[in-house]
């Protein structure tokens, strides 16, 4: 029953992200596009967090990487969009897997402050190193060029065509993550997370698994950035801080961590919440820190973990 | 490269390190006894300045005074936060703490603008210390001297405060025995609040010292520090106050030479080293291996 | 006659002052269900720390089927074939009975490995992991979220998780604790019937005499780190060192 429930949401979901896509507003478009682009940073990130608990604040140096990756790949070498996205990715894995693998040695305050320390680093070399990536001004100008494949060419100028070029790879994210967390791989993360001790006695080497996770967010990440570069047309050297990083976390926790769906309900909320809270006053942060504290001092299952427990008590 | 220009970065730097030393100090205390690595403590920085700068408008413009009622206001703000929020999270895991303390930095920031504006505020001058000193044929503000020999005091006051006091004495017993302490009679979670209160007005004290530097109170100013406190309180080792002392002294010449010689990359120096002590020697240079 | 599985060579540890193993030297033979008995403190807790590689020793060789492997991880261990269940239940508690099986199950055969590949489809294991439950007696709770089971079916399962991983040598630490006596009555026969079908060699660690003495072929004594008595449950139960160090503690039957 559950199964076909959750098929039936994600299709009304997918129907839903379509019809706004061609019915949308060039705002609401963008809006949208704004919010797929926030969940594949969460759902990426939520792989990492959500299965092994590890609080990594150096992941918005992934996100940058995939946009800058991608931004410097397109005004250097070749506009091509997925070149260039494929690129970026590129990037964000190679860097999680060199920053990951001193990271994951260490656990919970260690290796929160060796992400952010190691985030900030990439943070500073963008802001430094003006030459190359623009200092404090990004790189502008990114192009959005057709996505030639062999003979067929597709123009992504228009927001609305560029929409679905984001729409359909959060569902190859959607998808790969869900394959993800009921493979064996993904069962061992949920063993780090029940029982870390016991994980090695299981014969499985806990340094290994998490670093597994640790790249795959960070590729994710990069995807996430690099979409982020195209649909602004820019590179912002911010996007590597670690304020940053807080964006998925706060996402994952309004949506649910621990539930697959979370972090795009979260996104979904977090972005039109703010969209509101901005029209009446600039303090958003200040709303979202009560909305932060809210979360954890009640309601930690997150809006997905409120949802599947009124669920729980009407049906069962 | 004179003696001048050293002595002169030197003093800037020390200068520099006796802030993040004392928003460290806090930090540290925090940490070594409830366990909670306080992201808000830059916030207390923060408020300390706002409320030392608002402190001494309504009292006569006098800085003392203000500086003496400050840090007090900001003191009940850790109480509640401690008592009413974070007493509830200590049986959580790690990032739900982390994340709490969060909380309280966005609502923070945004909190300063909403009172106080979002743009910096005017630096009043401290009489009897406006002057600057002619040191080596150049001038240093009387202030920043007066800011060097403030740090170590405080530093000089916690350690007899820890080792010489009987209140000392239960800190300690409680920073590595949470339940013998509690065991012999230690009111843990009163000792927790009042620890968290006292590294609130620690922080405080450092934002309310800020206050006479020109530019210095803005709305960004609680997470500039935060992140240079972290820092120190990972090289010196996480717990240890001799740890942070020196480290904010390493990380304030650091920083300081870094600017002067160095400008494009004394952000990612501080960042390399923290990651580098993190790597091979996690307890830092003074803490306990974990 | 059968073959050393496990030898250890002039083992030492000690913790400040206190010596937790003093020069150790033991075979263990393959098939031979043996106990390690001794009052606390004696050590036990150390050597099956020290063989299971969660902590080195200061000097002195472990030897498994012959490979050295006294600075191995504890993972590669297990996979080696060397693992041991815990005196304090250690399951993974919010997964099902089956889960919990299958973890290592899965590991061992390096399955664990794959991304994308559907767990569903990993049948074979999942007929191994039915075996396994039934084999301990859970295969009614495969479905339950583990710490909903009654105490003594989660020290069942304690056991259950670390025979998951197909051990040729398991170290069972304290596995009744806590049991009442019908449960522990059933998981020694358990043990014993598994011990008989000679897939996995057992190593009991306990400080319950009567257990220890009618399940046992050879029992090892340990007394402050040393080895005090080697040998059949008779020879230990008349051995005069064994009997004084005991009479204080417990009566030898």
């Amino acid at each position: 029953m559950n199964r076909y429930l959750h098929l039936g949401i994600a299709i009304l979901a997918l129907a839903a992200l379509i019809l706004i896509g061609i019915f949308g507003s060039r705002f609401v478009i963008y809006m949208a596009s704004r919010v797929m682009i926030l969940s594949i940073f969460a759902l990426g990130y939520n792989v990492l967090f959500g299965r092994t608990g590890l609080l990594s604040f150096g992941h918005a140096a992934f996100y940058a990487a995939g946009a800058y990756g991608l931004g410097l790949f397109s005004l250097h070498v070749h506009p091509h969009p997925l070149a260039g996205i494929i690129v970026g990715v590129a990037c964000a894995c190679l860097l999680s897997l060199i920053i990951g693998f001193f990271c994951v040695r260490h656990t919970e305050i260690y290796f929160a402050m060796l992400t952010l320390a190691f985030g900030m680093m990439v943070f500073s070399l963008i802001w430094n190193l003006r030459d190359i990536t623009g200092g404090d001004d990004g790189l502008i100008g990114i192009m959005r060029a057709p996505l030639s494949l062999g003979i067929v060419s597709i123009s992504i100028i228009k927001p609305q065509y560029y929409y679905f070029l984001i729409l359909s790879l959060l569902a190859v994210t959607v998808f790969l993550i869900y394959r993800i967390r009921n493979s064996p791989f993904g069962l061992v993360l949920a063993g780090i997370k029940e029982n870390e001790k016991r994980i090695a006695f299981a014969g499985v080497s806990l340094k290994n698994y998490r670093l597994g996770a640790f790249v795959i967010s960070g590729t994710f990440a990069g995807l996430a950035g690099a979409l982020g570069a195209l649909l602004e047309r820019n590179t912002d050297p911010f996007s590597a801080h670690w304020s940053h990083s807080a964006e998925p976390i706060l996402v994952s926790l309004i949506g649910g961590v621990q539930t697959f769906a979370g972090p795009l309900v979260g996104s979904a909320v977090f972005i039109v919440l703010r969209e509101i809270i901005e029209r009446f006053t600039h303090n958003w942060m200040l709303w979202f820190g009560l909305i932060l504290l809210l979360i954890i001092m009640g309601f930690r299952g997150g809006i997905v973990g409120i949802l599947s427990s009124w669920r729980r008590d009407d049906g069962s | 490269m004179s003696l001048q220009s050293i002595v002169h970065v030197c003093l800037a730097g020390l200068s520099t390190g006796m802030f993040i030393w004392l928003v460290a100090s806090g930090l540290t205390l925090i940490f070594g006894v409830l366990g909670v690595l306080n992201f808000a403590h830059g916030s207390f920085y923060m408020l300390g300045a706002y409320c030392c700068f608002t402190a001494l408008h309504l009292l006569g413009d006098n800085f003392w005074l203000g500086l003496l009622v400050g840090p007090v206001c900001v003191c009940s703000v850790g109480f509640i936060i401690e008592r009413y929020f974070l007493r509830y999270v200590y049986s959580l895991e790690l990032p739900y703490q982390l994340l709490l303390t969060f909380a309280f930095v966005l609502l923070f920031d945004d909190l300063v603008k909403i009172i106080w504006g979002a743009g910096s505020l005017g630096s009043p001058s401290v009489p009897g210390l406006s002057d600057s000193v002619n040191i080596l044929g150049r001038n240093f503000p009387a202030y920043n001297l007066f800011i060097i020999a403030v740090g170590p005091l405080v530093a000089f006051g916690l350690w007899a405060l820890i080792e010489k006091t009987w209140y000392g004495r239960i800190i300690r017993a409680a920073s590595s025995e949470r339940e013998m302490a509690s065991a012999i009679g230690v009111k843990v979670p009163a000792m927790f609040t009042a620890v968290f209160v006292f590294g609130t007005w620690l922080g405080a004290m450092g934002g309310g010292l800020a206050v006479p530097y020109v530019g210095l109170l803005t709305p960004g100013m609680g997470e500039a520090i935060i992140i240079d406190a972290f820092v120190v309180a990972v090289i010196g080792g996480l717990g240890s106050l001799k740890g942070a002392f020196l480290g904010a002294l390493l990380i304030g010449l650091l920083s300081s030479f870094g600017t002067r010689f160095l400008p494009a990359f004394d952000m990612f120096l501080t960042f390399i080293l923290m990651a580098a002590v993190l790597l091979w020697r996690p307890q830092g240079f003074f803490g306990k291996a974990s | 006659m059968a073959a050393d599985i496990l030898k250890i060579e002039k083992l030492n540890k000690s913790f400040g002052r206190v010596q937790a193993a003093s020069d150790v030297n033991l075979a263990f033979e393959e098939g031979v269900l043996t106990s390690i008995i001794g009052p606390n403190g004696a050590g036990k807790s150390t050597l099956i720390n020290i063989l299971s590689g969660s902590l080195p020793p200061d000097s002195g060789r472990v030897l498994f089927d012959g490979n050295d492997i006294t600075h191995l991880p504890v993972h590669r261990r297990v996979k080696m074939g060397l693992c041991r269940s815990f005196q304090l239940v250690n399951i993974f508690p919010e997964m099902s009975v089956f889960d919990n099986i299958l973890l290592p199950a899965l590991a061992i055969r390096n399955r664990t490995r794959r991304l994308f590949r559907s767990i569903s489809k990993e049948v074979s294991v999942h007929a191994e992991v039915d075996r396994l439950l039934e084999r301990i007696g859970l295969q009614q709770e495969a479905r339950t979220v583990a710490s909903s089971l009654s105490h003594g079916d989660q020290r069942v399962l304690e056991v259950g998780v670390a025979l998951a991983a197909k051990p040729k040598l398991l170290f069972l630490d304290e596995p009744t604790a806590g049991m009442n006596p019908v449960e522990r009555v059933r998981i020694l026969e358990n043990i014993k019937r598994l011990s008989e079908s000679r897939q996995t060699t057992f190593v009991l660690v306990e400080h319950d005499m009567d257990i220890v003495f009618s399940l046992s072929e050879r029992v090892i004594v340990l007394h402050h780190g040393e080895v005090i008595g080697d040998g059949t449950t008779e020879e230990v139960k008349n051995n005069p060192r064994v009997r004084e160090v005991y009479l204080g503690e417990e009566v030898a039957a």
